[in-house]
């Protein structure tokens, strides 16, 4: 199993990087049919899926143990919501976004992930309630991170628009109001879920740890992320900022809060090392 | 045995060989065509097509008459516009293989003075239901049309040739829609109710734009169009509040100073709350200062910005008239192996009824020598054998005049051994 296993996650990195050139490819060249691309969403997706079960089935557990495990989660919640919003748009010009990012999260979940037989995972992990905080977290981020997609795809348009030199951008983005609507609503549901993913956090830990300390640096750089998140959206909300500066903050604010989780994994190794 | 001219020929007035009062002269309206078809029909002795748009009025023939097309119809047409012969301009004359990819040229839009526009086909496409509604069938120019409406959408579907907007209305609504989507919940503003400003909100409003403003120094004039649009009228001092309702913004005035400029945008734009507009000044001196353009969430176009627009789509519709033609080419070879096996339908017919014509002599020697069961078994078995036998023959000869192998010494052995001539 520990060899498929590694197998797949050597795999895996490489099926999302073919799938993104497969998409960039029909994004600048529109002669190209685009059945072969879809196919291998589905194909991919369903390879992934099948991986998180049998890397699941083989711990006793959700996948859900790791960093590494985390951001398996976190790109296959982004390849389904762009393979659903393909479905429901009927348009594929998205994809080399979507998918790219994707990717660039499975990669680093492959280069960290460990071998299953020196791998342990934490008995918080058969907590239900941990396992919805962790989902709520996941499906936070991944809205976070559509919503940062969506801003990029907002700047570059409108940067076009604004200098008048209508190249692929303007032929293949969708319109400049609909990437900021769907932008606005991603971020909006992220700073939802990952509120609520938070706060079943900070209830696991009370209840359920023995030794939480709610000044851990993990969680107080955690929670002050979150908190400029909702500040911000508050802000640009009352303000009224201009669409652009909007997609600029929202593209920083998703950079800066990937940037503080890796750092704070990183630096410190106090709490919610998820390990045991 | 009568031998049928299968050729076709064409003659064309259009933009490039005729002045726009000429070919106004020459139109002909769906009814004239109708009401025509059969007069020219019974002139010529042959087919005949006539393709009649705001740009180029053609006739075709197919026939003997075809190569002296013009000489034959000049007087006819003359008569029906009610002019003389002689005011009549000199046409482009085609012949052959070189007519029929010209009407291929002219349904693929490569003859268009707007190249790549979409209305071409379906005007071809009217001419051909004329062809197909005339009393008399036309089964050539049927074939023709039918080959140059595939050859139209053909072209239309493997090259981008129709593909970009080519004009400043339809490139201002292309804008327009990359910026907003679908215009239904935003307002448009027209500033300025001239004929320009008018065609620009025909275009938003046929794009499916529903809320419309007018400004306009004359209040009469500017009502007027308000409610040709079902719109508002807003007076030109209060040019800055409508810019505050509106999302897309058209200023077509004859104003010959700024009407907007940077402090009123930003104005404008704080009062907005930042949300996006698009302003779109086609008015020649321009109606918006540049740098009104500078604010965050402000899309300025002018004239310049949008003829520049055209010509890149314009270029690049010029960059697929290559392909196009390849594409062309494929279909004149169609035509022309149509016309090598229409060559041998009067020899086939002929050794058909030649076949028919001695079975028919043979029952008849038959008929009474035998039974009523006997003599129904001999028809069948008379017509089953001369089936038979004409098979090879008519296969051979439709596979050689298609592939162009087939010499007429073998045509005329044909008629030679079968006694054709005499059958005549």
């Amino acid at each position: 199993m520990s060899t498929v296993l590694q197998i797949i996650e050597i795999v895996l990195p490489l099926l999302y990087l073919g799938l993104t050139g497969l998409y960039a490819r029909n994004f600048f060249d529109q002669e190209h049919e685009k059945r072969t691309a879809r196919t291998g969403l589905y194909g991919l997706l369903g390879a992934h899926l099948g991986y998180l079960t049998l890397l699941g089935v083989a711990q006793h557990a959700w996948p859900l143990a790791s960093m590494a495990e985390f951001l398996s989660v976190l790109s296959v919640s982004l390849t389904i919501t762009y393979a659903i919003t393909e479905r429901a748009e009927e348009d594929s010009n998205t994809g080399m976004f979507f998918l790219g990012i994707a990717s660039i999260f499975q990669v680093f979940s492959s280069v960290l992930m460990e071998d299953i037989t020196t791998k342990t995972h934490p008995l918080l992990l058969e907590n239900p309630i941990y396992g919805i905080h962790v989902a709520f977290t996941v499906l936070g981020f991944a809205a976070l991170a559509v919503g940062a997609l969506d801003a990029v795809m907002y700047i570059l348009l409108s940067r076009q628009l604004k200098s008048r030199e209508l190249g692929l951008f303007f032929r293949r983005l969708p319109p400049l109001i609909r990437l900021e609507t769907m932008s606005r609503i991603a971020t909006l549901t992220g700073i939802a879920l990952l509120g609520v993913g938070l706060g079943l956090g900070h209830f696991v830990a009370i209840y359920i740890l023995e030794d939480y300390n709610l000044w851990d640096p993990k969680i107080v750089i955690m929670d002050a992320a979150w908190a400029a998140y909702f500040v911000g959206f508050v802000v640009v909300k009352l303000r009224g900022l201009s669409g652009i500066r909007m997609g600029y903050l929202s593209l920083a604010a998703y950079l800066g809060l990937m940037l503080m989780m890796i750092l704070s994994n990183l630096l410190t190794s106090s709490f919610h090392s998820f390990q045991p | 045995m009568s031998k049928m001219s299968t050729e076709i020929g064409a003659i064309s007035f259009s933009h490039q060989n005729t002045t726009l009062a000429e070919r106004d002269l020459l139109a002909f309206s769906s009814s004239e065509i109708e009401q025509s078809l059969p007069i020219f029909r019974d002139k010529l002795g042959g087919e005949v097509g006539i393709l009649s748009t705001c740009n180029r009025t053609e006739f075709y023939a197919s026939g003997a008459c075809a190569p002296t097309l013009w000489e034959d119809v000049k007087d006819l047409v003359a008569g029906i516009k009610g002019v003389r012969p002689t005011r009549l301009p000199s046409p482009k004359q085609l012949y052959g293989a070189d007519a029929a990819r010209h009407l291929f040229r002219v349904s693929a839009s490569l003859e268009s003075l707007a190249l790549g526009e979409d209305q071409i086909l379906a005007q071809v496409k009217d001419a051909h239901e004329h062809i197909l509604e005339a009393e008399k069938k036309s089964p050539i120019l049927d074939q023709l049309f039918q080959l140059a409406v595939r050859a139209g959408k053909d072209v239309r579907t493997n090259t981008t040739l129709c593909q970009g907007n080519v004009s400043i209305s339809s490139v201002s609504v292309e804008l327009a829609k990359k910026i907003f989507g679908a215009f239904k919940r935003y307002t448009i503003l027209l500033v300025g109710a001239g004929e320009t400003g008018v065609n620009a909100g025909v275009h938003f409003k046929s794009a499916g734009a529903k809320d419309f403003i007018i400004v306009n120094r004359g209040q009469e004039r500017g009502e007027r169009v308000a409610n040709q649009f079902d719109g508002e009228y807003m007076p030109l001092h209060r040019l800055s509040d409508a810019c505050v309702r509106a999302d897309i913004v058209v200023f077509a005035t004859g104003a010959q100073h700024p009407l907007l400029d940077l402090e009123s945008m930003r104005n404008i734009m704080r009062a907005r709350r930042n949300r996006q507009i698009l302003v779109i000044d086609i008015s020649n001196p321009r109606n918006v200062d540049p740098r009104a353009g500078e604010p965050d969430g402000v899309f300025l176009y002018n004239i310049d910005h949008l003829e520049a627009i055209v010509q890149e789509n314009l270029q690049e519709r010029t960059d697929q008239i290559p392909l196009a033609e390849n594409i062309l080419d494929a279909y004149v070879q169609e035509w022309d192996a149509y016309l090598r096996a229409r060559r041998v339908t009067p020899t086939i017919a002929a050794l058909s009824k030649h076949f028919k014509s001695v079975r028919q002599q043979e029952l008849d020697h038959f008929r009474n020598k035998v039974s009523e069961e006997e003599f129904a078994l001999l028809e069948e078995f008379s017509k089953r054998m001369i089936k038979k036998l004409q098979h090879n023959p008519i296969i051979y000869m439709r596979k050689a005049a298609s592939s162009n192998e087939l010499r007429s010494e073998d045509l005329d052995l044909v008629i030679k051994l079968h006694g054709l001539l005499d059958d005549d």
